[in-house]
């Protein structure tokens, strides 16, 4: 790998950073919103350090005559152990890849596929925690998937009892033949780690696979309450067919 | 277990561009980000690409049958967190997802994750040699795993 590609390389990764997270908001579907600030300086230094490379291969060209020994690639090896300190390991070229996938892939943010693969993860609070704040007096309440799952599941006071609940997400393919879930995924550090709240909807034909809804109905107690991976129910009252929120994840 | 083996120790010794006769200063410190950053790069993009392979080839039914054995959740949680490779930042929250488990095996999951994963395998391997980075990575999942065991019974 020349200089001239080193530094290319650098620019390019550096750009494809800078496209995600200073200039959309693309970096939301990928990783979570505090990471902005890292991804935005990491992008400014590559750039910066291809621009520098650029310039002084640049200087290089100008003057054939003054080549350094580390103008060019050594040849593989030259220093008995297989390690070219000069140019830059074949596996570099893989950096090419997540430039590729940011150019012409975009790759969408997990969704459907996911949420169907995955249980339904509810938190249940720690003892010590005092039970459930009562919820606010707005109808209906809008609530996170989480915090509906875990009340659902976990609230022994039953505090989404008489609540018109209003919850935002994406349809899923249910367990059972012809149900459908409402599903929403939490990141807490990248989309690694992703797990899934998942609520299933009665009373209401299922929107497409992956479309984005806004469902506002009642919580059904079924009796999967204080079980983990259980998903709890909410029979709907109104569905409303919605744009993918900017940030996709809870 | 280096000095026993001192012939695949060596590794590869001097990173770093031309200590020797390369340049100084800011010329130097571009130099070695450069040198860093594609050596570490390509590394970590293989590794990302095996954890993300991983992430959605292993069957999680699979994983929820070895739950109920005592011993063998350890490892598969273990072996799971070196599959996974998700960050030591997030790696409760997933732990705590993986409610069929035992405690002594979520523990496993979260001490393995941070020391061993296929991202750091990918990484040692490219810049220590893959004779190191077998050799440590093996080493460091038994001591992992034990310590978490010992841990697991002794309090949990």
């Amino acid at each position: 790998m020349t200089r001239e590609v080193r530094a290319l390389l650098h620019i390019l990764l550096g750009a494809a950073v800078l496209h995600i997270s200073l200039f959309s908001e693309l970096y939301l579907r990928y990783v979570r919103e505090g990471l902005r600030p890292y991804l935005i300086a990491s992008g400014v230094l590559l750039v910066a350090v291809g621009l520098v490379g650029a310039v002084s291969a640049a200087r290089k060209l100008l003057r054939p005559g003054h080549d350094g020994p580390d103008a060019h690639d050594g040849p593989k090896g030259h220093d008995g152990h297989g390690h070219d300190h000069h140019g830059a390991p074949r596996t570099a070229w893989l950096l090419l890849l997540p430039v590729l996938a940011i150019y012409l892939l975009q790759p969408r943010a997990l969704g459907a596929f996911t949420a169907q693969h995955s249980d339904n993860t509810a938190v249940r609070p720690a003892e010590a925690a005092g039970g459930f704040a009562p919820l606010p007096t707005t109808d209906p309440v809008s609530m996170r998937l989480a915090d509906f799952d875990s009340r659902a599941l976990w609230d022994s006071s039953g505090s989404l009892k008489g609540h018109r609940i209003r919850l935002t997400g994406f349809a899923t393919p249910g367990s059972g033949d012809g149900t459908w879930d409402l599903a929403r995924l939490t990141i807490s550090c990248c989309a690694a780690d992703a797990s899934s709240s998942k609520v299933v909807i009665r009373g209401a034909d299922a929107p497409p696979e992956g479309a984005w809804v806004e469902v506002t109905g009642e919580w059904q107690p079924d009796g999967a309450s204080g079980q983990d991976g259980a998903v709890p129910t909410l029979t709907a009252n109104q569905i409303r067919r919605i744009a993918e929120p900017e940030n996709p994840y809870e | 277990m280096w000095r026993r083996r001192p012939n695949a120790a060596a590794g590869r010794g001097s990173c770093g561009p031309g200590i020797s006769h390369g340049p100084t200063g800011w010329a130097a410190f571009r130099a070695s980000l450069e040198h860093d950053f594609l050596h570490a790069g390509g590394s970590l993009v293989i590794g990302g690409m095996t954890a993300a392979t991983l992430n959605v080839a292993v069957p999680r039914d699979l994983l929820k049958g070895l739950a109920g054995l005592p011993g063998v959740d350890v490892l598969a949680l273990a072996v799971l967190a070196v599959l996974l490779a998700v960050c030591s930042e997030a790696d409760a929250f997933v732990a705590a997802g993986l409610t069929s488990f035992s405690t002594t095996a979520k523990l496993a999951f979260m001490v393995v994750g941070p020391m061993v994963d296929a991202k750091l395998i990918a990484l040692q391997a490219g810049t220590f040699g893959r004779a190191f980075a077998w050799r440590f990575s093996a080493t460091t999942f038994v001591v992992a795993v034990t310590a978490a065991t010992l841990t697991g019974w002794w309090l949990l």
